[in-house]
């Protein structure tokens, strides 16, 4: 699953630390949020939408199993 | 389980373990008893150490200050921490139940008692139990 994490983050100007201090995760799961390699629980995913007052779906990037491929 | 109880559990833990050492080394004399007083002794001696062990973690984490208690919290609860330790722990399980069945091959073949193997395949067998009770469990409340 894509995301777009990364580039809303940046673009408010919050770092890795700011984030994870909020939404009480480690920064090393907001790294490996941002480079696609872990998938966050559906709490997690509802907190960070929260946090940056967005729906889900305008950060993370739902693709079928095939489109990934 | 809150801090005041573990504490108390640990200081028990730790006088048992006192205790057992003692009753090895003085009631049951060596010459005697030389096979229960080992076992007392070595019950004793790891019972005493390791409560002592999680009793002063407790204590030194309890003097930590606010904000290292809260990154230290952070660290245990974080989703993929938990989800690293899952999967590090089932890994680890899989490559034990592989290591067990060489181990019960290898001490079969330098011909140890039938007991030494038995025990060794109850070990075995305890793990795959485990292993269907915490499946059913978690598939039934998961």
């Amino acid at each position: 699953m894509k995301n777009n994490l990364e580039k809303i983050r940046k673009e408010r100007n919050i770092k890795q630390e700011e984030l994870a201090d909020a939404l009480e995760v480690s920064r090393q799961t907001i790294g490996s949020l941002e480079n696609g390699r872990y998938n966050p629980s559906i709490l997690l995913a509802f907190k960070i939408a929260r946090y940056f007052g967005m729906n889900i779906e305008d950060i993370f990037i739902y693709e079928d199993e095939k489109d990934e491929d | 389980m809150n801090k005041k109880y573990q504490a108390i559990v640990y200081t028990f833990l730790i006088v048992t373990g006192i205790i057992l050492f003692t009753v090895g080394f003085t009631i049951l004399s060596p010459e005697e008893y030389s096979r229960m007083s080992g076992v007392f002794i070595g019950i004793g001696i790891g019972l005493a150490v390791m409560s002592f062990s999680l009793l002063l973690t407790l204590i030194l984490n309890s003097r930590l200050p606010d904000d290292i208690k809260k990154i230290k919290e952070i660290e245990v609860n974080d989703e993929r921490n938990a989800l690293i330790r899952e999967k590090s722990g089932y890994k680890t399980c899989i490559a034990m139940s592989y290591v067990l069945c060489i181990f019960i091959i290898a001490i079969g073949l330098m011909g140890a008692d039938l007991e030494i193997i038995l025990m060794a395949i109850a070990v075995l067998a305890i793990q795959f139990i485990l292993i269907i009770y915490y499946s059913n469990k978690y598939s039934k409340t998961l």
